[in-house]
């Protein structure tokens, strides 16, 4: 078991894992990082089993989220301003 | 609950050091992170030689991989990591840390402000309540 309570009056039954992009219900998935539109992401509870698949999966989630981060805020005079939700 | 995200999670193998560790890896962006242990310093230690492991599995995707913007973002995650501060809350001499590893006792007196909480021994709900009073709202609990 995974997610068991999630914030607001409508909580989702389900989501997509970053890893696999498969719908999942929400009690199978493992909450991470936040995408590029600060929301929260997951993935499957299972990779977890699979650690190089982990590891992986959600680097390659913040090269994809980085980059659509940098295009919505292309024309921001300040871009480093909007960028620091990846600075690690 | 706050408007908290809250995971439940069973061990598939091996230790809840290393689960944590791993977890640790999908979490180390989103601000500071508690873990709550029966014996802080020893979780510490555990979870410290965890995440070496988690950094040479890192270092060896890192070495397999052909492509480039996948290398680079390893390699910032690597930076980050091998940065990554843990300390125990009582231990003297150091400052705020990324990872605090405390007793359910300090956190009762000093509830955690914090974007994830590791709760790795059962509490009772009053107990829960109040680790997670000053949580901001989208945060994560995660009860193993």
């Amino acid at each position: 078991m995974a997610i068991i309570t999630c914030p607001g009056d409508m909580p989702p039954h389900a989501a997509i894992c970053v890893i696999c992009n498969k719908e999942m219900p929400m009690h199978a998935l493992s909450a991470g990082l936040y995408d590029a539109d600060y929301r929260q992401a997951f993935a499957c509870d299972d990779h977890f089993r699979e650690p190089n698949r982990l590891i992986i999966g959600w680097t390659d989630f913040v090269v994809a989220e980085r980059q659509r981060h940098l295009r919505l805020h292309a024309n921001s005079l300040l871009l480093e301003e909007h960028d620091e939700w990846f600075i690690y | 609950m706050n408007g908290l995200y809250i995971e439940r999670r069973t061990m598939h193998e091996g230790p809840l050091s290393r689960d944590l560790a791993y977890h640790l890896f999908t979490r180390q962006l989103p601000g500071k992170i508690v873990v709550i242990a029966d014996k802080p310093i020893i979780m510490l230690s555990v979870v410290s030689k965890q995440w070496q492991r988690v950094i040479r599995v890192a270092q060896r995707e890192r070495a397999s991989t052909l492509k480039a913007v996948r290398i680079q973002e390893l390699t910032r995650s690597l930076t980050h990591m091998q940065r990554l501060h843990m300390r125990a809350y009582n231990q003297p001499g150091n400052g705020d840390g990324s990872v605090t590893f405390m007793e359910v006792a300090d956190a009762m007196q000093n509830p955690p402000d914090c974007k994830t909480l590791y709760i790795t021994h059962r509490v009772d709900d009053e107990t829960f309540a109040r680790l997670i009073e000053h949580m901001p709202a989208g945060a994560l609990v995660v009860k193993y």
